[in-house]
């Protein structure tokens, strides 16, 4: 009686394990198909901004940047270098979930070895409910896990040519990951009026525990990749308030993550909201973005050791030319 | 819900059923009210009051209801004829108070929290020739999930264990399981108490084909809403948002692909939600039998949405026709018509009360009432004709069998349904006629030559997709017809058959879903009510 | 019994109500032709139906529907 009864189990778990495991190598067949093979919107990545550094050479990154619009709006890698050689790059997406930050890292991890990580505050202090949270960074981990999630519509657009052609991510960010908005629309201020925020839409300072959790991720990974860790606040009208910086100051400070907010120290960047920002106070534009750069560039001068690599001729000559053809760009607006 | 939350629901069903699998039989009930609590609490939050108000009221009217029947048959047995009419007489007029109250709390509840803004709109409106301008906000109320289909089915109970069709449920948590048994929640289908809690009780274990037949019919319902449905909305609603932009073709086929979409939406999410139920045994009563294999409108709605089609016709229907009123009515009708009217002015005033109720079920606003009148006239104008067509077919020799006079009637119904649906999701009644006028008299082939109405969201692949869909459904329907049990077959037959369609429409669902960052997420359309 | 058959004829012509012995399962009698068929009923043989006695199996035939009125007329 026994016996056929834990032969009929086997033979149960048997079909089961083959059952998955053929629905696995199909899934996997079609996401080899529809996985972009080139890093450009075009060719179907996802957020290609975010996506912009695998062409850079290996090792050549020292500081990287991450978050969400905010963190693209304001940091100019090539100005840090060229002010002191420092390598670095914004790797941020819009709107994005926390979720995507902890991926993007780990991708970045596979071709480069950052010294020092900044995530701006923005991604920490979203606006959205715990179950919103919760929600859209579970969507978000099935879409980075299961790469067949994200791009299963591009059966729509792709040509049989793509399906197994190797991938190759060899675009590359003109500006280093930095969007470049080289307008303004004035804040009705020089300096930016935060609210208390002791309401509902601030969520009264609190973060969620579903940030914490990747926060800490993120500060797991750089930990145990010998990366030191420091959290931005880019002031700006949607999610500032007194209240959330004042939260996140104690949730760094229990994190022991050095925290620069640019709210308080605003006089020492230099911020003028009546002229930095592209769009009433939400982003700055690339005159702010150099003043945040300058100022961050004497913070790590004077907290961190990261070499000055102009003197690697390869290296600088390619920093270097992409430096004048981002000053071509925006040069005349800067003055 | 949009793909994402379907996921959700489907990994909560897993682990609820691994939890009930493991659970000894006698307890395996408890466990489905467990879920069914935990289920409603993330979605409602603290509207759950409300249901559990219900529960409250429905438990207690049950209870007395059958205590006085009870107390009847003692009593009664001591009496002669005419002492125990009395006696009847008196009990009945104590139980339909109860009736009365509970179904009064329950109609209140909902009556508040839905209806009112609808209410303070009407009396503004009727005042409004009289000077009185009000500057009152209309007031909407957040909605506890399924409080349309959960308060019918509490009325049915009431009204049932007040005819004595069964006794009263003594366990208020089986009788809270019977009103928030979970796949019911979201869209239905409205339950029978008789009918659905010896299966919520009877702890059915795991069993191969039962798990089978649960995956088809869940995977099947997937692909209907995120294949087809949520494709087929978003050309629908551009055009229905903005058709004065559009020549009548391209609203003509809006009209088609809402009606698509609202079908599969609807079916979809129903197979979805009878599939879970299956896991655990539970057999819900169908809400769909291919209704556009429908010949006549009244055939349609018993294929449709069947469960609030037969409780409209139980609590409703029957009840008001057979009242009171209603038979003095036919009686006054028999004395001075001919016999033909008086059949049908009382039928067809019994008629006109349940339809105004269905259309009214379906929203609060007066599209909905004129959407529930407009089925009513059809009905009223087929049963008025019926005689004369009846004889002009004797007298052409036609035969009304025939595949050609089904085929006429079958597309008939097709277009009176779709002329319904558009009814049903215009903005307003005048954009409806609007719509109506565009269709009629302002074709514009243009549009659909120069491939100008595939810009509009959905696009030629998207509608080859749909199309093969339509296709495959239509097979589907056409066996169901013939009275194949499509899934049981599935699951019996060979294993390379199994895995095939499980594995495809798996396939299916992840591969052509319209989800993630191409797609806006598209609610489902009855979960609204 | 012929005056119950005569009442049929009425409600829903063209049918054979002596053979036929699934009325409403078959869909013949809808919800309609039942009610217009009761309120006839109750007028010719004086008897009070309620909604608990319109279930299919007191309407799936003549002999069906004759049984309920004698039961009723009691």
């Amino acid at each position: 009686m026994k016996k056929s009864k834990i032969k009929s189990y086997l033979l149960r778990i048997i079909k089961l394990i083959c059952f998955f495991g053929i629905l696995g190598v199909l899934l996997y067949m079609f996401q080899c198909m529809y996985y972009p093979k080139y890093n450009t919107k075009e060719k179907g990545i996802y957020d290609q901004n975010a996506h912009a550094f695998y062409a850079e050479p290996e090792n050549s990154l020292d500081v990287v940047f991450m978050g969400n619009s905010e963190a693209y709006s304001a940091f100019s890698p090539l100005e840090l270098w060229n002010r002191q050689g420092v390598t670095s790059y914004v790797v941020a997406q819009g709107a994005s979930a926390i979720c995507e930050i902890n991926h993007n890292l780990s991708e970045l991890l596979k071709t480069q070895k950052p010294k020092l990580v900044f995530l701006e505050a923005d991604v920490i202090l979203s606006p959205h409910s715990d179950k919103m949270l919760l929600e859209k960074n579970t969507e978000s981990e099935l879409e980075t896990n299961i790469p067949l999630v994200r791009y299963h519509n591009r059966w729509k657009y792709m040509s049989p040519s793509e399906w197994f052609a190797p991938v190759e991510y060899t675009w590359k960010s003109p500006s280093k990951g930095q969007m470049i908005i080289s307008y303004s629309q004035p804040y009705k201020s020089r300096e930016l009026e935060l609210p208390d925020g002791a309401d509902e839409k601030y969520k009264n300072g609190k973060i969620s525990p579903v940030t914490k959790y990747y926060v800490e991720k993120i500060k797991s990974v750089c930990d145990s990749n010998n990366i030191k860790l420091a959290i931005v606040i880019i002031p700006n009208t949607l999610t500032g308030s007194v209240k959330n910086y004042n939260a996140l100051q104690r949730y760094a400070d229990s994190l022991g993550v050095p925290l620069l907010n640019l709210q308080k120290d605003a006089q020492k960047v230099g911020l003028d909201w009546t002229r930095d920002t592209r769009d009433g106070g939400v982003h700055l534009n690339t005159k702010g973005a150099y003043k945040v750069t300058m100022y961050i560039g004497d913070y790590i001068k004077n907290n961190y050791d990261i070499p000055d690599r102009r003197n690697e001729k390869d290296l600088a000559q390619l920093w270097d030319m992409d430096f004048i053809s981002y000053r071509k760009a925006v040069g005349a607006y800067l003055k | 819900m949009n793909f994402y939350s379907y996921l959700q629901l489907l990994s909560f069903a897993l682990v609820a059923y691994v939890i009930y699998l493991i659970t000894p039989k006698k307890f395996r009930w408890i466990i489905l009210l467990t879920v069914s609590t935990a289920f409603y609490l993330w979605n409602s939050g603290i509207l759950t009051v409300f249901l559990l108000a219900s529960a409250l009221c429905t438990f207690f009217a049950g209870k007395v209801l059958s205590h006085f029947q009870e107390r009847f048959n003692e009593e009664k047995k001591e009496l002669a004829k005419e002492e125990k009419k009395k006696l009847k007489a008196y009990y009945t007029k104590q139980k339909k108070l109860v009736v009365l109250i509970a179904v009064l709390l329950d109609l209140g509840m909902i009556l508040v929290l839905k209806y009112t803004g609808f209410f303070t709109d009407c009396l503004g409106a009727l005042l409004r020739p009289f000077g009185f301008n009000s500057e009152i906000q209309p007031l909407s109320f957040a909605l506890p999930l399924g409080i349309s289909y959960y308060t019918l089915q509490s009325i049915g109970y009431i009204v049932d264990t007040y005819r004595g069709k069964y006794k009263a449920e003594t366990n208020f948590a089986k009788l809270t399981l019977f009103l928030s048994f979970f796949p019911q929640m979201t869209e239905g289908p409205i339950g029978r108490y008789d009918h659905l809690m010896p299966q919520l009780t009877a702890g059915h274990g795991y069993s191969d084909e039962r798990f089978i037949k649960a995956a088809t019919l869940v995977l099947w319902g997937l692909c209907k809403k995120t294949v087809i449905s949520d494709r087929a909305s978003y050309m629908a609603s551009t055009v229905f948002n903005n058709y004065y932009n559009f020549g009548g073709t391209s609203v003509l086929i809006a009209v088609l692909l809402y009606t698509v979409q609202l079908y599969t939406d609807f079916s979809g999410c129903i197979d979805i939600m009878t599939g879970i139920a299956y896991l655990f045994g539970v057999e819900l009563s169908p809400n769909f039998r291919q209704p556009f294999f429908s010949k006549s409108v009244g055939e349609f709605w018993r294929r449709w949405h069947i469960s609030l089609g037969t409780w409209f016709k139980e609590y409703v229907f029957y009840p008001v026709s057979l009242s009171k009123p209603f038979m003095l009515l036919s009686k006054v009708c028999t004395a001075k018509m001919n016999k033909y009217w008086a059949s049908i002015v009382p039928t067809g005033c019994a008629l006109m009360v349940v339809w105004l109720g269905t259309g009214f079920w379906h929203g609060a606003d007066i599209k909905y009432v004129v959407y529930g009148l407009y089925y009513f006239l059809i009905m009223l104008l087929g049963m008025f004709f019926e005689p004369l067509f009846a004889k002009i077919s004797a007298k052409l020799k036609i035969d009304r069998k025939s595949h050609i006079c089904t085929g006429f009637a079958i597309f008939r119904t097709i277009v009176l349904v779709c002329i319904g649906m558009m009814l049903f999701r215009a903005n307003t009644i005048t954009d409806f006629g609007a719509m109506l006028y565009r269709i009629a008299a302002c074709q514009d082939l243009n549009e659909i030559t120069s491939g100008y109405f595939l810009t509009f969201g959905t696009d030629w692949q998207d509608m080859i997709v749909i199309n093969s869909g339509l296709v495959l459904m239509l097979i589907v329907g056409i066996l169901k017809e013939k009275g194949k049990d499509v899934t049981g077959i599935i699951a019996n037959s060979k294993i390379y058959i199994k895995w095939s369609v499980l594995m495809g429409l798996i396939l299916a669902v992840i591969i052509l879903g319209a989800y993630g960052a191409d797609y806006k997420s598209v609610d489902n359309i009855y979960a609204q009510f | 019994m012929e005056k119950l058959l005569e009442i049929l004829e009425e409600v829903k012509p063209g049918v054979d109500f002596e053979k036929e012995t699934e009325l409403v399962d078959s869909g013949i009698l809808d919800s309609m032709s039942i009610i217009r068929l009761v309120t006839a009923i109750s007028d010719e043989y004086d008897i009070e139906i309620t909604p608990l006695d319109l279930v299919p199996e007191n309407f799936n035939s003549a002999k069906a529907i004759y049984d309920l009125i004698q039961k009723l007329s009691d």
